[in-house]
């Protein structure tokens, strides 16, 4: 049996999974935490991917790996291969006002012209700007900018700290895609717009294409064997949609800690009304990408209001009428980003003695989730992508409740593919590239969720929600202290 | 004072009383209001009303029971039904939030509607008798021959004397009565197709009728015992709290009510378009001006409802962070903001379809914020509506279920800067129906009233924050219902 490898490296952890090249079946598997801080050690990333390693078995018995990772994340080296500073990690807050700045300077239309993205704080861009403004130093030692999987991918090259070789770093479209300082357009770096953030040039990773191979395994790396081949990897979102076997017309919904919507497209999109992000997938295609901050950590606060497990939320949930008898979540705890409220928290309408119930308000909390997943389907309509089918995935995927509200909110089908490590598996497709040439045809068990009645009622109250707090124009004047 | 028993019909329990001539409570009962639901809406259960009360005089020890010399009945105002001369109904007993006649207000021109309130000092409102009254007529075609419009607790009267009568304070909740003559406003009933004859004679709560032979057989009470109609809750309150002009009651049951007493009604624009209700006193000698907060007590409904929690719970949860906030550890800016619309928005607004908000919630909010986060919005809410009052507040009086509330107390003394008096008498209501029956006065100190103080540092804090919230407060009340 030929065995390889899919490694996703992500926000939380590392995990790694071994499958059968044959059947893409998975056959052991190992993870390792990362730490909670946004701003690290990039080391914390290679030291938890051996930890991984490690816990799936070793490698020995493997003939091929890649790595999928976070988007975004950078690191900045030396010429000597030495991490010139910590990392902020794309979620690490600390760019927003470097983000205001690259929009005041060059225009927020300018940057999703040139590079298909309305710029956010979690793109590479401002986080090297962040660089240049809170660590001029560390700039000028600067001489190589890779994000999390490029960089790994050159540590299993046997590359790193103080060996050199920053020349050997290579990445995908996907990454690239996700540094605001490449064109899906032209599929070329867009250099002036990294030196106009950086202030400086560098030497940026080598794009490669699907079907590429980025090396060999170094040798002395603990459980991994010299001389395996590394496939190109990717970022998550591109890794899961190439697992998911993701076609035009089908768009995905990840319910995870932030809440994703992607789909496939022949062309880049530049959405002017700041939404969609135009990210290039694993495949040579685009993957139009939408997310918002909350989702299926908004089950974990309802739960905690309510006393009660996920599972409970879901049966609570369900006892509940379509529309929560008027009770309306707008679940932004955390502050959002589509819409772009990053100051505003979440907020209960409608309540009233009589419909303020625990099975109304767990309802209420599944319902104020969807509609926003919903309403990120409504950005990539008006970007002239109109997908055929939803493919539910993530961790908020399972409840019942999720698959029953979200079936009565969306006019087309909506399929749940069995639940796997969909970002390793499609790393592991990456690997299995390097042996065979091609992608392989790994099957996806997917049931599709019953036909039910649309619930209009259910975004038009999340629309009035929203229109009730000004938040109409998206941009509210109406900030609760933090 | 006169050995009574009271009934107080509020608008979740029924409180049932008996006092001994000195003012002590000898024995008590409570039993949640008896409604059903009819085609329209949500009626009183009648029978099961005046079986409870029954019940109630029957299980008093004998020698307690041959004592009695009054029965004084106080509650809700606003509710009511048609009561025909045997004293059958020829409506249903009508809820006082019960809004089926609103549609008889519809039609009233701004001019009308400010005839009405400079006649009744009344913001025109379907809550209010009138537009019930006009329902009624209408729904009982020629079934209502000389019935009467009677409050629920002047049909329990009528039930026990034979007599139908309304009380001043309670006649002044029907939007009918002219509060210049104190008589029944043939002018305004006409706005709504009513004349005068369904309208029953006035009495002070000074006047009461002997209860029957038959209502005393059935009881066993003595025939000597004489009914009174104490008046409205709210209004009843102010005597058993011996309110006194330019104090303030706090009222605090299902709604919570705001009440000052004055020579002379309030008519005024400013008064008007801040929808403040005036009135008789119960004793016909003076005035009241009234607001109603609706969601009060219910709050407690509500949380329990929403959060899962028993009661003691709630208590024990209130208790904590009472702890808390007194001790200066808890951080405000962490407390969602809540719009306590749970039951619609009390004055300027007065909108039955206003609902409740919660914002500020964040991933960290436990189930206690927001606890907190409904008491405070309740007290800006309580303060809010204060200040629609041309009266200033030289004390505060606190009667009441809140007089229980820790929490809901200091956060009311702290914003607004004022002191409580707040009374550990939980049946001031029923003392005053009582005083009233009796015709005798009531004395504060005998509520054993305790101060709740301000604390400076907590004062000043929560004006800091409210400066901060104060934008997204004012939005919050302009949201569409």
């Amino acid at each position: 049996m030929t065995l390889v490898a899919g490694i996703d490296s992500s926000t939380q952890g590392c995990k790694v999974t071994v499958r059968d090249l044959e059947t893409g079946a998975r056959l052991r598997e190992g993870k390792a935490s990362h730490p909670a801080a946004t701003i690290v050690d990039p080391e914390v990333w290679w030291t938890a991917l051996l930890t991984a390693v490690n816990r799936a078995g070793g490698l020995a018995d493997v003939d091929a790996i890649a790595v999928s990772g976070q988007q975004h994340t950078p690191i900045f080296l030396d010429a000597t291969g030495e991490a010139v500073s910590d990392s902020p990690l794309w979620n690490d807050t600390g760019s927003h006002a470097q983000m205001m700045d690259l929009n005041n300077e060059l225009g927020r239309d300018e940057w999703i012209r040139r590079t298909g993205l309305p710029l956010t704080l979690s793109d590479t861009v401002t986080k090297i700007r962040w660089l240049r403004d809170v660590d001029p130093d560390a700039v000028r030692r600067t001489e190589a900018v890779a994000v999390v999987h490029d960089w790994l991918t050159w540590r299993l090259m046997g590359f790193g700290p103080g060996t050199g070789g920053i020349e050997h770093l290579t990445t995908d479209r996907s990454e690239a895609s996700g540094t605001a300082y490449w064109s899906g357009d032209t599929g070329e770096y867009t250099l002036d717009l990294f030196e106009h953030a950086f202030g400086k040039q560098v030497f940026l990773p080598r794009v490669l294409g699907p079907l590429d191979t980025a090396g060999v395994t170094g040798s002395g790396i603990p459980g991994i064997p010299a001389g395996i081949t590394i496939g190109v990897g990717s970022g998550d979102n591109a890794a899961a949609a190439l697992a998911l076997g993701l076609e035009e017309g089908d768009a995905v919904l990840s319910l995870g800690t932030s809440g994703v919507v992607y789909t496939r497209t022949a062309k880049p999109v530049h959405d002017y009304a700041g939404y969609v992000c135009s990210y290039a997938d694993a495949t040579g295609d685009h993957l139009p990408l939408v997310a918002t901050l909350n989702a299926a950590r908004n089950f974990d606060v309802g739960a905690a209001l309510l006393g009660c497990s996920h599972a409970e939320l879901s049966e609570l949930a369900l006892q509940a009428t379509p529309g929560s008898e008027g009770l309306t979540l707008l679940p932004y705890f955390e502050g959002e980003r589509t819409p772009d409220l990053p100051h505003e928290r979440g907020s209960l309408h409608k309540a009233t003695l009589a419909n303020l119930t625990r099975a109304n308000f767990a309802r209420a909390v599944i319902e104020g989730t969807l509609a926003s997943q919903v309403a990120m389907l409504d950005a990539l309509q008006d970007c002239g992508v109109n997908p055929k089918r939803l493919l539910l995935i993530g961790g908020g995927a399972q409840s019942p409740a999720v698959q029953q509200i979200l079936a009565q909110m969306v006019p087309i089908p909506v399929a749940v593919p069995e639940p796997d490590e969909y970002v390793t598996k499609g790393a592991a497709m990456q690997a299995a590239v390097t042996l065979s040439g091609s992608f392989p045809t790994w099957a996806v068990s997917m049931d599709e969720l019953p036909k039910a009645s649309l619930q209009p009622q259910i975004t038009e109250q999340h629309e009035a929600a929203k229109a009730a707090l000004g938040y109409g124009n998206l941009i509210s004047s109406l900030q609760l202290a933090d | 004072m006169l050995p009574t028993i009271t009934v107080d019909v509020g608008t979740t329990s029924v409180k049932l009383c008996l006092f001994d001539e000195t003012g002590v409570l000898l024995a008590s009962a409570r039993q949640d209001t008896p409604t059903v639901t009819d085609a329209w809406g949500e009626i009183y259960d009648v029978a099961r009303l005046t079986g409870g009360i029954g019940d109630f005089i029957r299980g008093l020890a004998p020698a307690q029971r041959a004592s009695v010399e009054r029965i004084a009945i106080t509650g809700v105002g606003e509710s009511g039904g048609l009561v025909r001369a045997d004293l059958s109904l020829a409506s249903p007993m009508i809820l006082w939030h019960d809004h089926r006649g609103a549609r008889y207000l519809e039609a009233l021109s701004d001019d009308e509607r400010s005839r009405v309130y400079s006649v009744t000092g009344l913001p025109v409102n379907g809550n209010y008798g009138l537009s019930k009254i006009a329902w009624a007529v209408d729904n009982a075609g020629g079934s209502a021959a000389g019935a009467k419009w009677l409050n629920i607790s002047e049909y329990l009267a009528a039930l026990m004397t034979g007599q139908r009568w309304s009380e001043y304070s309670l006649a002044s909740r029907t939007m009918a009565l002219d509060l210049s003559t104190a008589h029944w406003s043939a002018e305004i009933a006409a706005l709504v197709g009513l004349d005068l004859d369904v309208f029953p004679d006035l009495r002070t709560a000074a006047s009461g009728s002997a209860v029957t032979t038959a209502w005393a057989n059935e009881t066993g009470l003595s025939p000597d015992v004489a009914v009174y109609v104490a008046g409205h809750d709210h209004m009843v309150g102010a005597i058993g709290a011996e309110l006194r002009p330019g104090e303030l009651l706090n009222s605090t049951g299902t709604t919570e009510g705001i009440l000052f007493t004055r020579t002379a009604p309030s008519l005024d624009d400013r008064t008007a378009k801040s929808k403040l209700a005036n009135g008789i006193s119960c004793d016909g000698s003076d005035f009241t001006l009234f607001a109603s907060i609706p969601t009060g007590g219910s709050a407690f409904a509500t949380l329990q409802g929403m959060l899962g929690m028993g009661a003691g719970q709630l208590a024990a949860s209130i208790d904590e962070v009472h702890e808390s906030y007194v001790a200066g550890t808890l951080d405000l800016r962490g407390v969602p903001l809540v719009l306590p619309q749970f039951r619609g928005s009390p004055p300027p607004t007065k909108n039955a379809a206003a609902r409740g908000i919660i914002a500020g919630l964040r991933t960290d909010t436990t189930a206690v914020d927001i606890i907190f986060g409904c008491f405070l919005g309740m007290t800006l809410q309580f303060r809010d509506v204060l200040e629609l009052f041309p009266d200033r507040a030289e004390s505060v009086k606190v009667i009441g279920p809140a007089s229980k509330n820790p929490l809901w107390l200091q956060l009311k003394a702290d914003l607004l800067g004022t002191p409580l008096s707040v009374s550990s008498f939980p049946e001031v209501v029923s003392r005053g129906a009582q005083a009233l029956a009796s015709q005798t006065g009531t004395d504060w100190s005998d509520c054993a009233p305790r101060e709740v103080a301000v604390d400076d540092a907590r004062h000043r804090q929560l004006a800091e924050w409210y400066d901060d919230i104060r934008p997204m407060w004012e939005h919050l009340k302009g949201a569409p219902s």
